[in-house]
C-alpha cells in the first residue's frame, strides 16, 4: 500500500510539473469564467445602443424607402408607412443601382408590391415588417368598408391561450445543452487523458526506466499508481473550470435570462450529478487502463498513436452514440447501449437526465461497469507486466493472446 | 551471507531458456557473472528480483528460502534509463522509496550518494539538461542508495568514461562487506579479473563453468607451459607437441607421458636456451572463449 502511495505520488508530481498542463488550465478556467459572464457583456454593451433605437412603444422605428403608385395609396398609407422618397420606380431603381440605398418598396396596391434590392442577400426583417405593416393597414380598411370594429377584431384575434406542461417525466428539452456539454468535456478528458497515460508508459519503456520500475515494484503497484495519478489530474482539471464556471455562474446569476436559469437548475438535480459522476469517472478510469496497457505494447513513443487506434476508434464510436443519444434519448439504441460499458459512459447518465429510467436498469449498469472496470483493470494489468518486459518489435494482440496460456 | 541457487528452470512460450542452473553466491566478494548475449543472465537477475517465478528449482539465503522482499536489491540494468523530465533529487528518492526505503532514509542516503559520485550539484536539475557522463552517475548512484545488501550490475561499465569508470570502481571496492553480496555481469573480462573472485558462466541456459576464478585458471592451465626462447634457436623439436604461439611465447602442452623435469632436461640436453619457463594460467577471456564458443552452443 504504502509503495502505491509513492507510486501515486511521484506519478503525480510529474503530472503536476508539467508547465503545459498548468498553463491550459488556467487558460480554460479564464475562458469559462469570461464564457460565463456573456449575459452581463451582453448587458453591458448592447443594452444602451438597444435603447435609443427603441420608440415609446418599445419598437424599432423603421423607414421604408417608398414609391406609392398612385396618389389614393399615398395618401391613405403614408401616415404609417412613411412618406414617399422617390417620384418614380425608374428613380429608385437607379437609386439602389447606385447603392444610395440598399433596398425600397413600390407600392402598387392595398395588397400588392415590389420589393427592389440589389443582392438576395439583403432580403431582411425589412421586408417582412414592411409586409406585416402593409397587410395589417389592408385588413383594417377592408374590415371598415364591411363595417366591421377593426379594434374589435384585433383584440379577438389576439386572445392568448394560457397554457402549462405537466412533466411527469422529465423534461428532455431543457437537459440537452448539459447532457452536450458534458459529453464534450469527457470525450475531449478521455481522449486527453488516455492517450497522456499510454504515452507516460511507451516513454518508461523508450527510455528504459521501465528496467529499474519493474525490477523494484510490481506491475500492478506501477500501472494502479499510474493510472490513479493521471486520472485524478484529469479530473482536478476538470473541477476546476467546473469551479470557475459555477463562480462565473453565481457572480453574473442576476444578468442570465429566466429560461437559462431554469434550463440549469431545474435539470442538475443532486441525484443526476451523481450519477454522472458515477458513470463518468469509471468510464474514464477503464479507458485510462486500456490505454495504459496499449501504451505498455510499444517500445517507442512514436507507436503509441498505432498501438491507442483499437481504442481511440471505440471510443469515437461511443461518443456518435452518445450524441445521437442527446436528441433522441428514449430510442432503443440507446437503451441498450446504456448497458454497454464502454458506452454507457456517455449514454446512461444522459438517459437518465432526459428520460425516466428505472432504477433496476441504473443498478444494473452500475454493476456492469464496475465488474467490468475491476476485469479489465485485472487485463491490463496483466498485459503491462506482459508488455513491459518484453521489448523489440511491437507485440502483437496473439503475443498477448499468448501469454494468457501460460 | 551466500545465496544458493539450484536447478533453476525457466521457460518462455516453450523455449526453455534456464535448464536448470545451480549457483553459490557469497558475500564479501564480487561474483562475476558471464555469459553470452541471450545466455540467460538477465532472466536469472530477473527471477532473483520476482520480476517473474522460475518454473522449478529453489533459492535459499543462508539456508532459507530467499524472499526479495526481505532484502534491499540495487540493480543496475545493461539497458538503463530514468526520467528525463524529473529532478535528478526527486528520482533517486523514489527508486529508492519502491525499494522499501522510507522517504527520511532515501532523501538521507540520496544526499550521501550524490556526494560520492560528485552530481549533488546537479541534485535539483531535470536528467535530461546533464550531460551524458553525469547522467550515467546518477544511474549509478541509483544503484547504490540504501545500500543495498544485494547488489547486481549488469555491464556497469558499458559507456564510462575513464574517469567516471575509475571513480564507479574505487565505490563498488568499498562496497564489498560481509554482510553484501555483489553479482557483476559484463563482457568486459579485464574488469572481471581484476575484481571477481568468484565466477560463473552461462552459456545456452546452463552454467559451464563456476567457481574460485584462479582455482578455475590453474585447473584449465594444467599440463600446459609458457615458454619464450632465447633469440635464433633451433626449434624444429616443438613439431613433437601440441603447442600454439602468443606473440614471442610459445604455449605448449605437455604430453602425459612427460614431466616439466624431464621437459626441460630434454631442452638442455639439446642445448635450448630459455628465457622464461612457468605455468600456463590461461586469461578469463579464453577460458571464456573455450566455454562459450560457437561449438558449445547446441545446434
Amino acid at each position: 500500500m504504502s509503495k502505491l502511495k509513492t507510486v501515486f505520488n511521484f506519478e503525480l508530481l510529474g503530472m503536476i510539473q508539467k508547465k503545459s498542463l498548468l498553463v491550459t488550465t488556467a487558460i480554460m478556467c479564464i475562458i469559462t469564467l469570461l464564457l460565463t459572464t456573456i449575459p452581463t457583456f451582453m448587458i453591458w454593451f448592447g443594452g444602451e445602443g438597444a435603447e435609443e433605437e427603441l420608440n415609446e412603444n418599445g419598437e424599432a422605428p423603421e423607414e421604408f424607402t417608398l414609391v406609392y403608385e398612385n396618389d389614393e395609396l399615398r395618401e391613405s398609407l403614408s401616415p404609417v408607412l412613411g412618406e414617399e422618397t422617390y417620384a418614380t420606380e425608374e428613380e429608385l431603381r437607379d437609386a439602389v443601382q447606385n447603392e444610395e440605398v440598399a433596398s425600397g418598396f413600390v407600392v402598387e396596391d392595398y395588397n400588392r408590391y415590389t420589393y427592389i434590392t440589389y443582392d438576395s442577400s439583403n432580403f431582411s426583417a425589412e421586408q417582412m415588417s414592411f409586409e406585416a405593416q402593409l397587410k395589417t393597414l389592408n385588413e383594417d380598411r377592408l374590415f371598415d368598408e364591411n363595417g366591421i370594429d377593426s379594434q374589435q377584431v384585433r383584440e379577438i384575434m389576439g386572445q392568448p391561450i394560457e397554457q402549462e406542461t405537466v412533466y411527469l417525466g422529465k423534461d428532455a428539452g431543457s437537459g440537452t445543452a448539459i447532457a452536450f456539454g458534458v459529453l464534450i468535456t469527457m470525450y475531449l478528458l478521455i481522449l486527453l487523458y488516455g492517450s497522456n497515460v499510454a504515452t507516460s508508459v511507451a516513454r518508461e519503456k523508450d527510455s528504459r526506466t521501465m528496467e529499474l520500475l519493474i525490477t523494484s515494484s510490481n506491475p500492478r503497484i506501477l500501472i494502479l499508481g499510474k493510472v490513479g495519478a493521471v486520472g485524478l489530474t484529469g479530473i482536478l482539471q476538470v473541477a476546476s473550470i467546473i469551479l470557475f464556471a459555477v463562480i462565473g455562474f453565481m457572480l453574473n446569476k442576476g444578468n442570465y435570462p429566466e429560461f437559462l436559469i431554469d434550463m440549469l437548475q431545474g435539470t442538475m438535480t443532486m441525484d443526476v450529478v451523481l450519477v454522472y459522476i458515477l458513470f463518468s469517472v469509471m468510464g474514464y478510469i477503464l479507458y485510462l487502463f486500456i490505454y495504459a496497457a496499449l501504451g505498455s505494447l510499444v517500445s517507442k513513443v512514436e507507436d503509441v498513436n498505432s498501438a491507442v487506434t483499437p481504442i481511440t476508434f471505440l471510443f469515437i464510436l461511443a461518443y456518435f452514440a452518445a450524441t445521437f443519444a442527446t436528441n433522441v434519448p428514449d430510442n432503443t439504441i440507446v437503451k441498450v447501449t446504456s448497458f454497454i460499458p464502454f458506452i454507457s459512459l456517455f449514454t446512461m447518465p444522459i438517459r437518465y437526465m432526459l428520460t425516466s429510467v428505472p432504477i433496476a436498469s441504473l443498478l444494473l449498469s452500475s454493476a456492469i461497469m464496475v465488474i467490468t472496470v475491476a476485469l479489465f483493470a485485472a487485463l491490463s494489468i496483466h498485459i503491462y507486466k506482459f508488455g513491459a518486459l518484453n521489448y523489440g518489435n511491437r507485440l502483437r494482440f496473439k503475443d498477448v493472446i499468448n501469454s494468457f496460456k501460460k | 551471507m551466500d545465496l544458493v541457487i539450484k536447478d533453476l528452470n525457466k521457460s518462455f512460450n516453450n523455449k526453455h531458456v534456464l535448464k536448470g542452473i545451480s549457483l553459490t553466491i557469497n558475500s564479501g566478494q564480487i561474483f562475476g557473472y558471464l555469459g553470452r548475449n541471450g545466455a540467460g543472465k538477465t532472466t536469472s537477475m530477473r527471477i532473483l528480483m520476482d520480476v517473474f517465478k522460475g518454473d522449478s528449482g529453489s533459492i535459499t539465503m543462508d539456508g532459507k528460502e530467499f524472499k526479495p522482499t526481505d532484502h534491499r536489491i540495487g540493480y543496475l540494468p545493461e539497458e538503463r534509463g530514468m526520467y528525463g523530465k524529473f529532478k535528478v533529487k526527486d528520482q533517486l528518492v523514489y527508486f529508492a522509496e519502491l525499494r522499501g526505503a522510507t522517504k527520511k532514509e532515501a532523501q538521507h542516503s540520496m544526499k550521501k550518494w550524490a556526494e560520492e559520485f560528485g552530481i549533488d550539484i546537479y541534485l535539483d536539475q531535470k536528467l535530461e539538461t546533464l550531460s551524458k557522463g553525469n547522467q550515467q552517475k546518477v544511474q549509478i548512484a541509483q544503484a547504490f542508495i540504501c545500500e543495498p545488501d544485494i547488489l547486481i550490475l549488469d555491464e556497469p561499465f558499458s559507456g564510462l568514461d575513464p574517469v567516471n569508470s575509475k571513480i564507479f570502481q574505487d565505490s563498488l571496492l568499498n562496497y564489498i562487506r560481509e554482510d553484501r553480496i555483489i553479482i557483476f555481469s559484463s563482457h568486459q573480462m579485464g574488469y572481471i579479473e581484476s575484481f571477481c573472485d568468484d565466477i560463473a558462466i552461462i552459456n545456452d541456459g546452463k552454467i559451464v563453468l563456476d567457481g574460485d576464478l584462479n582455482a578455475i585458471r590453474k585447473q584449465m592451465g594444467e599440463g600446459k607451459l609458457r615458454l619464450r626462447f632465447a633469440e635464433q634457436q633451433n626449434l624444429d623439436f616443438l613439431a613433437a607437441y601440441d603447442y600454439t604461439i602468443e606473440r614471442e611465447d610459445v604455449i605448449l602442452t605437455l604430453p602425459p607421458t612427460e614431466t616439466k623435469k624431464s621437459f626441460i632436461e630434454g631442452l638442455f640436453s639439446r642445448g635450448i636456451e630459455l628465457t622464461m619457463f612457468m605455468d600456463y594460467l590461461p586469461s578469463l577471456q579464453e577460458i571464456f572463449i573455450e566455454k562459450t564458443g560457437d561449438k558449445n552452443v547446441e545446434a
